[in-house]
């Protein structure tokens, strides 16, 4: 389980990352099919990158609300629909809103990935887990980016890769809302301060489990009785 | 202190495993009668290290249950074991064989 949401994480990581540095490869072709200035590209590289940065404090508050997971797939939701939206993209204020919308859904995946690997690794081996974890994107910057170049070398128009980019990072948020949907058992539990006060217990005993209680209840007299009855006969024998 | 789930589970499977070797092993109807509480309450512990980690409260619900029944079990059971003793004069599990075919 430990394992699983190491790879999974590492894989959302790769992702995210491998995406935002597409965007790298990807700028001289948009300034040359929008016609944009330096200026211009320049701002829409901005607007990513300063989504990415601003979010991540929100992203890492909202998270305490929703949970790591939630906010995970849907920041990878997010980011995988902006990129869909990108090949789509009809001038230069389109272009900076869908890389605006894929910086603040790849804002999320830093502090809840590394979040959710330090949770699942309480103990020891939790510095091997985080390395694995930044080697993981590092491995996406350089993948993501060969991978598309050497597409638009073989003559491919952006908006394939960007489309086939996005497919893989829609598989990756299916497999991340299947593998992260429980808690793994090494994880240390987040219980509320009042799981097992007396109150929410006895809710419980008497609200779901009364027939339960009663009948554990006329056992218990029973056998009180029945300890009572064994232990008499007994003194009236020696009695005669 | 938050302790992993998993070591307590651990704890409760080590529990048992002692108190079902007391019930094998040791042929003192007392100490059988402690090896089979040891054995309900590493069940109890499984039960509320699995409610913590689910958050659901009815797995402490379950653990009073088992105490109740427990308790219920104790009281039988001790009056049995006086009764024996005060017949045979012995608590040693192997001598009472009084319905032996």
């Amino acid at each position: 389980m430990k394992k699983r949401t190491l790879a999974t994480c590492c894989a959302v990581h790769t992702l995210h990352d491998g995406l935002s540095d597409v965007t790298y490869v990807l700028l001289p072709l948009l300034a040359q099919s929008f016609g944009l200035s330096l200026a211009q590209v320049g701002l829409v590289r901005g607007a990513h990158r300063a989504a990415m940065a601003a979010f991540q404090i929100p992203a890492g508050l909202v998270a305490e609300r929703f949970g790591a997971r939630n906010l995970l797939a849907l920041g990878t939701l997010v980011a995988g629909v902006a990129f869909l939206a990108l090949g789509h993209a009809a001038g230069f204020w389109a272009l900076l809103a869908a890389l605006f919308c894929a910086g603040v859904g790849s804002a999320v995946q830093h502090p809840l990935g590394s979040t959710i690997v330090s949770h699942a690794y309480p103990g020891e081996g939790r510095r091997a887990a985080l390395g694995a974890y930044n080697f993981a994107g590092d491995l996406g910057k350089f993948a993501f980016g060969a991978i598309v170049s050497a597409l638009l070398i073989a003559g491919i128009s952006w908006q394939g890769p960007v489309a086939a980019a996005v497919t893989v990072i829609l598989f990756g948020m299916l497999a991340l809302a299947l593998s992260l949907n429980t808690q793994s058992p090494g994880a240390v539990p987040l219980v509320g301060q009042a799981f097992g006060s007396p109150a929410a217990v006895g809710e419980v005993l008497f609200g779901g489990y009364l027939l339960p209680f009663e009948v554990t209840s006329i056992l218990l007299l029973v056998a009180m009785v029945g300890a009572i009855v064994l232990t008499r006969r007994q003194r009236s024998k020696e009695a005669r | 202190v938050n302790v992993p789930t998993g070591y307590v589970v651990g704890l409760s499977a080590v529990l048992f495993a002692l108190g079902v070797l007391g019930v094998l092993v040791r042929r003192n109807a007392i100490v059988m009668f402690m090896s089979v509480e040891l054995m309900l309450n590493a069940a109890n512990l499984a039960f509320i290290a699995f409610a913590r980690q689910r958050a659901e409260p009815s797995g402490q619900v379950f653990v009073f249950f088992i105490i109740g029944v427990a308790a219920a079990e104790v009281a039988v059971g001790l009056a049995l074991i006086v009764a024996i003793f005060k017949t045979k004069h012995s608590i040693d599990v192997d001598q009472v064989s009084g319905l032996r075919g």
